[in-house]
């Protein structure tokens, strides 16, 4: 004890000590990232009382490749790897209300273009995802001199819905990774982004416990629990060879959606449509066009099931 | 929004060392304490800022200038982005002083409860330390050596985080 009991060689009446423990934890709150927060931990013990307070962190999923919970659910440290400790750090933060959790691309150097976006309540509740051939921002482009399909290859097509499913995957396992092990008593939403920009999960707050007791009723694997499954799922797909973006300004060309939503969960078709303000805030303009075009189609895909609803 | 106006009511301010700035009225409204004071009638002429060195008040009343200068936010919808570029910039310059001098300013503005500086100083100090070894944490911040986790502690607390530093 006599190492830190030393007579003082800084100032002691410094600013930083007079500084109440409110403003101390506002500086924190700027640094939302848990590597960043946990350093600060160490800091002093003054340091290590308050930065526990944030209620946003945001991190990097440490898990490199998303392993198979269908074989397993028993989470074996071999390919859990730093995992298990970054979410034990994590877990220490029991204040935390919303986390921003980005994950690395598993389709990073695909040269397909597409963007995804999942709701997740305590299962999948939809998927999304779109991809165009082509992109134009609307100035550069003289539509009519280039030729477009007006029927979708269909090896593309097929190639595009094995990459829509095997997002779809991918991120399952890494929410139902993550709901698993994190024990955040206070949790109220939950953002996934993957760091190519390509997908967004969002998980509402209200439904965040239920979907945690979801994951440890007893059932078969967890994997079949979260996933959403082909008996209570509605997927419909659209293509559109040539679709205007007016508020963006953008021209995409042969566009397919594709969209799953669940048929167990009371219908909300204005859940696209709704301001969201963790996903509506993009980055760039191409980010809002794809968004723009996801409600787009999304409408035009419910609208014409309306119209085959009252022909039939 | 005429600032400029010869007319307009001054207040004065005195330092902790006993010197007096005459400022505006509007630029003293920018901080809440004094604006309840002057609302209040609890105000006189001069007021007496025991806590805030003369260097610290004048960074102050720098800033509240600028600010109470611009358009506010809430002041209609289509404010010019020149003027929000402006101000960004101007804070940003600002905010380019010792991190001593950073640390009184944010200790003044949470006395006077100057929102706006507040977070502009918060956020200054925690782009300083971002990135930052506890080690050089602690130097930067002047952190009190009666404050630090016992060894033991620390140890520990190493032990758990070791991910963190990789």
């Amino acid at each position: 004890m006599d190492i830190i009991n030393k007579p003082d060689e800084y100032d002691d009446s410094s600013s930083f000590s007079c500084l109440p423990d409110y403003v101390l934890l506002q500086v924190i709150s700027n640094l939302s990232d848990l590597k960043t927060l946990c350093l600060c931990k160490l800091v002093s013990k003054r340091f290590h009382r308050i930065v526990l307070q944030v209620e946003a962190i945001s991190f990097t999923d440490p898990l490199l490749v998303t392993p198979n919970l269908e074989l397993d659910t028993s989470a074996p440290d071999a390919w859990l790897g730093s995992f298990r400790s970054v979410i034990s750090s994590l877990n220490e933060f029991e204040r935390v209300k919303s986390l921003f959790v980005q994950f690395p691309s598993s389709l990073a150097d695909n040269d397909l273009l597409f963007k995804w976006k999942i709701t997740f309540g305590n299962k999948v509740d939809s998927f999304i995802f779109l991809s165009p051939n082509l992109v134009y921002q609307n100035k550069e482009l003289n539509v009519n001199a280039n030729g477009h399909e007006e029927e979708e290859d269909m090896e593309l097509w097929k190639n595009k819905l094995s990459i829509g499913m095997s997002c779809l995957n991918h991120a399952t396992m890494r929410i139902i990774l993550l709901l698993h092990y994190i024990g955040l008593p206070f949790l109220e939403k939950v953002s996934f982004t993957d760091s190519g920009k390509r997908g967004k999960v969002s998980i509402s707050g209200k439904n965040f416990a239920e979907a945690k007791n979801e994951l440890y009723s007893p059932s078969r694997t967890v994997g079949d629990k979260v996933k959403l499954d082909g008996r209570c799922a509605h997927m419909s797909k659209c293509y559109i060879p040539l679709l205007r973006l007016p508020v963006s300004g953008y021209v995409m060309k042969g566009v397919t959606l594709f969209l799953m939503e669940r048929e167990d969960v009371p219908h909300d078709n204005e859940w696209l449509l709704k301001t969201d303000d963790d996903l509506d805030n993009f980055e760039d303009e191409e980010e809002a066009a794809y968004s723009e075009a996801m409600k787009l189609m999304f409408m035009i895909l419910h609208r014409v099931f309306d119209a085959e609803a009252t022909i039939a | 929004m005429s600032t400029s106006s010869s007319s307009s009511k001054k207040i004065v301010l005195k330092s902790a060392d006993n010197e007096t700035f005459e400022i505006d009225e509007i630029v003293a409204l920018e901080s809440q304490a004094i604006k309840n004071m002057i609302e209040d009638e609890c105000a006189d002429n001069v007021i007496p800022l025991g806590n805030i060195d003369s260097k610290t008040l004048s960074k102050i009343i720098e800033y509240c200038k600028k600010h109470a200068e611009s358009p506010k936010k809430d002041d209609n919808a289509d404010i010019d982005e020149k003027a929000v570029e402006d101000l960004k910039s101007f804070d940003a310059e600002f905010a380019k002083v010792d991190m001593p001098l950073i640390q009184d300013i944010l200790m003044a503005a949470n006395f006077l409860n100057i929102d706006n500086l507040i977070g502009l100083m918060c956020r200054t100090i925690a782009d300083r330390i971002k990135g930052k070894t506890p080690e050089e944490i602690r130097k930067i911040l002047n952190i009190n050596k009666n404050d630090l986790l016992s060894p033991e502690q620390e140890a520990k607390a190493r032990e758990e985080n070791s991910w963190a530093f990789d």
